[in-house]
């Protein structure tokens, strides 16, 4: 890799759909003890959701206004015309000066936002990048796909201090093939003939780019992060490969699926996390062709931000709540078409509802959301912005509200406290079997409100605090 | 400066609260007002009253829809504050009287919901927070501080909803006409916990009048004269950012009743009045209401809802008619039904839900989220 600096992998995070979908509930059955499960993004999730989910557990208490690059790549975001980086800046605080990027349309976008993201700071023209892979896999009920797909994101930060993997090789093969594609307007991923996916989208193009790739240094020891569409063609290109199973990175297709275009990427952060100084990880992403990343790690963390999300589980108990969530029953009458929330609305309450910034008055009083006049001391226009999101908070009030549409009612909505903060009023998400409690402590998520106007709307609810054990 | 006794109530009519799926607001309207025309004992609509107020929460129309349905081409001014709505109407009117601008004023507050096409209140997409947007859900946010701290449970609230369905089988024109028990309401489907079905107020197309005119004019008309002692309005903080609230409370009420004791010269409301019309529009907000208008301590409520305080055998007792909760809440029109529920009473003309020499009455509206609480004291000498 012929970098002006080098550059690599800062750090990493990922987020798998919390909830997880098992073959038997698809079938209508009752879930499992046990058995393979794919992710699934519930109603309040998408790809944005997800992806802002894995940047926070990537960045945590990294200052973010180093940032001067993020990519956002993925193939299922909601608007054909309108960016998804730009709206996802704002949910993580980055400055307005950031550089926005998305990268669509192709399973092999999450190497090719990698590697954009490494030449920008290894050129000087970042500081620091943020590349965002997520997707969430909707195959046609009754398909293969349903139950194969997954939805999750990785996150990574590049920057060229404190680098725990450095890039040092790529390859990259483009071919043009209808193996596996979505319309504009297509819901679900419609495939060609099996035996011919696997062998001329994924195989072969990905045996390619591998073998452009050096031989390892030395005695290094390199492992594959490889993003086969599923199991099976997992272990047919380990041969093709001629590597060791024990060289390639668990798949995750029992407990996630394979996540398109997040699949890869989420492999590397898999293999980040366990990697030695010296190793290097092999990263092939099909799709259009594809690519392949060489990374030398240079520093072990010893971190599980993988098995850390996967282990955060909440099955899906019917296949009707999982037909809820994904809108997947027919209706003969469709919600009134409106124009849902304002645009004109929507952009003055950007950073309120984006990136949940409220406000402090000079008497010390916070308040949320914007006012001109304080609560408090009833003076004009005396605020300093302050951003809430990355603070906790405790429960002060709730309600369980069976009439907001949901694919599991009741919704649980009520009124936070944050830390040194104002009172927020926001839906209440995760809660255990026993439900609320007051003074319950409380984090807040980017999540899909609702869809007004058939449009995606974001806000912030407020989730359980991990607890500690 | 104070209302006491500058304006009388003359005339009182109300259409019957139902789903009325085969009569439009306008012939509510009409019920409703020529009712009141008759006890009023009015004959020239055109020459004998001098404006209008009329009060709707969902139509956006109130001037043409009243003056339309009743051929009345007068000053007509809509009132609106949500589900206080009702009881501000009268308060315009009353205020105009007092002013000495009109003799004679005609409030008529209405609402046709079940024009609307869903069932119950809308779940509103007004911007990308605040959601779910329910009154259920607004009104709900007092009960589990409530319980927490002072050990009430839905047992108590279904006892109110026990009572006021009771009372509503006593009223003529009341919507629900049934007895129910406690398990009745233990055992209905969750709208907004702790609120089941029964908790929660019946949805109805309503219409009613009250005619006020100056205090001195009151002679001149056939009934006996019933007395504004004081009709007062407050807004609180919204309880959602409120950084001092105590979700025990809508402090709405509270402030509500403390400017229309003083206005009305009331020390000690539990003793002093006699009969009550509060905004059950779920029974805890008539729960806080025993308390937030200062009949009870803070925190007593469950005590006396057990010892029958509010019943219509009781010391005070609340909700004659069924209130909102089985009379039925045509938004815009509940806080008039209040005012003439609380005029028959003062009459002696409330029939079998008669409270024995009641001479001082009070009615009270919250709405909002809730943010907007609106009170009326009558009486009669």
């Amino acid at each position: 890799m012929a970098g002006i600096i080098d550059a690599g992998i800062v750090d990493w995070g990922a987020y798998v759909a919390t909830r997880r979908l098992s073959p038997a509930v698809l079938a209508g059955r009752k879930p499992p003890e046990s058995g393979p499960e794919r992710a699934l993004a519930w109603a309040d999730e998408d790809s944005v959701t997800m992806a802002v989910d894995a940047a926070r557990a990537c960045l945590k208490d990294r200052p973010r206004d180093t940032i001067d690059l993020l990519v956002f790549a993925t193939t299922t975001y909601a608007f054909d015309e309108k960016q998804g980086a730009a709206l996802i800046a704002v949910a993580l605080g980055l400055s307005g000066d950031v550089r926005t990027v998305d990268i669509g349309h192709s399973l092999r976008g999450g190497t090719e936002a990698l590697l954009l993201a490494n030449d920008a700071v290894a050129s000087g023209r970042a500081r620091n990048a943020l590349v965002l892979i997520a997707d969430s896999r909707l195959g046609a009920p009754g398909s293969a796909l349903e139950s194969s797909g997954g939805d999750a994101a990785a996150a990574f930060l590049i920057g060229t201090e404190g680098v725990a993997a450095k890039l040092t090789a790529d390859a990259t093969a483009s071919e043009e093939i209808v193996d596996v594609w979505r319309r504009n307007g297509d819901r679900f991923v419609h495939s060609w003939e099996d035996r011919f996916t696997t062998q001329y989208g994924f195989e072969d193009p990905s045996a390619a780019v591998a073998a452009k790739l050096p031989a390892a240094a030395g005695d290094a020891e390199r492992v594959w992060a490889v993003s086969a569409p599923n199991k099976r063609a997992y272990g047919s290109l380990a041969k093709a490969l001629k590597v060791r199973p024990d060289q390639m990175v668990p798949g995750l297709y029992d407990t996630v699926g394979y996540c398109g275009a997040a699949h890869a990427p989420l492999l590397l952060a898999s293999a980040l996390d366990t990697a030695q100084a010296g190793q290097e990880i092999a990263v092939v992403a099909h799709g259009d062709g594809a690519a392949a990343l060489l990374y030398t790690v240079v520093e072990a963390r010893g971190s599980s931000a993988v098995a850390d999300t996967i282990a955060e589980r909440v099955p899906v108990t019917s296949q009707a709540a999982y037909r809820r969530a994904r809108k997947l029953d027919l209706t003969e009458y469709p919600v009134a078409d409106d124009q849902g929330v304002s645009a004109t609305i929507h952009y003055r309450e950007t950073a309120e509802d984006i990136r949940m910034q409220g406000q402090r008055c000079q008497c010390g009083e916070p308040q949320f959301p914007k006012q001109r006049v304080c609560i408090r001391c009833g003076q004009k226009d005396q605020f300093t912005d302050e951003d809430f999101a990355e603070r906790k908070g405790t429960l002060l009030t709730y309600t369980l509200d069976a009439f907001f549409p949901a694919p599991t009612p009741p919704t649980a909505v009520g009124v936070v406290l944050v830390d040194n903060g104002p009172r927020i009023y926001l839906q209440i998400a995760g809660l255990p079997k026993e439900g609320p409690t007051l003074g319950m402590p409380l984090r807040f998520v980017f999540r899909r409100i609702h869809e007004s106007g058939k449009r995606p709307n974001y806000f912030w609810k407020a989730l359980p605090e991990r607890s500690s054990s | 400066m104070s209302l006491k006794d500058k304006v009388a109530v003359v005339g009182v009519g109300c259409s019957k609260f139902m789903e009325n799926w085969t009569s439009g607001a306008e012939d509510l309207i009409v019920d409703a007002v020529f009712e009141a025309y008759a006890d009023a004992g009015i004959e020239d609509a055109n020459r004998q009253i001098d404006a209008v107020f009329c009060g709707s929460l969902y139509s956006a129309m109130g001037p043409v829809d009243v003056s339309e349905a009743l051929k009345l081409y007068k000053p007509v001014s809509a009132v609106y504050n949500y589900c206080a709505t009702g009881t501000e109407t009268v308060r315009a009117a009353c205020l105009a009287v007092a002013a000495g601008v009109y003799d004679t004023v005609l409030a008529v507050g209405y609402d046709k919901p079940k024009d609307r096409g869903v069932s119950g209140p809308p779940v509103t997409f007004r911007g990308s927070r605040d959601l779910p947007a329910t009154p259920a859900g607004w009104f709900a946010l007092l009960a589990a501080p409530y319980f927490a701290k002072f050990g009430a449970g839905r047992e108590d609230l279904a006892k109110i909803a026990v009572k006021n369905h009771h009372n509503g089988t006593l009223a003529p024109k009341s919507f629900l006409k049934k007895e129910i028990t406690v398990d009745d309401v233990l055992n209905a489907r969750m709208i907004s916990w702790p609120f089941g079905l029964y908790d929660c107020a019946a949805q109805t197309d309503g219409a009613a009048a009250v005619i006020v005119t100056r205090a001195d004019l009151a002679k001149n008309f056939p009934k006996q004269p019933v007395l504004v002692k004081a009709i007062t309005s407050h807004c609180s903080p919204h309880p959602h950012t409120d950084p001092d609230h105590d979700f025990l409370r809508w402090k709405a009420t509270e402030y509500a009743a403390r400017d229309a004791y003083k206005m009305a010269g009331i020390d000690d409301p539990f003793r002093q009045i006699d009969v009550a019309q509060l905004h059950d529009c779920f029974t805890m907000t008539e729960l806080v209401s025993y308390e937030d208008l200062g009949f009870i301590e803070k925190g007593s409520a469950k005590d006396h809802i057990a010892a029958g305080t509010f019943e219509l055998t009781g010391e005070l007792p609340v909700n004659t008619d069924g209130g909102l909760k089985s009379f039925g809440h045509p938004t815009g029109a509940s806080g008039a039904r209040m005012i003439v529920e609380n005029v028959l009473q003062l009459r002696g003309e409330a029939g079998a839900r008669q409270v024995k020499d009641a001479k001082l009455a009070l009615s009270h509206n919250i709405g909002g989220y809730p943010t907007g609480c609106a009170v009326s004291i009558l009486g009669v000498e």
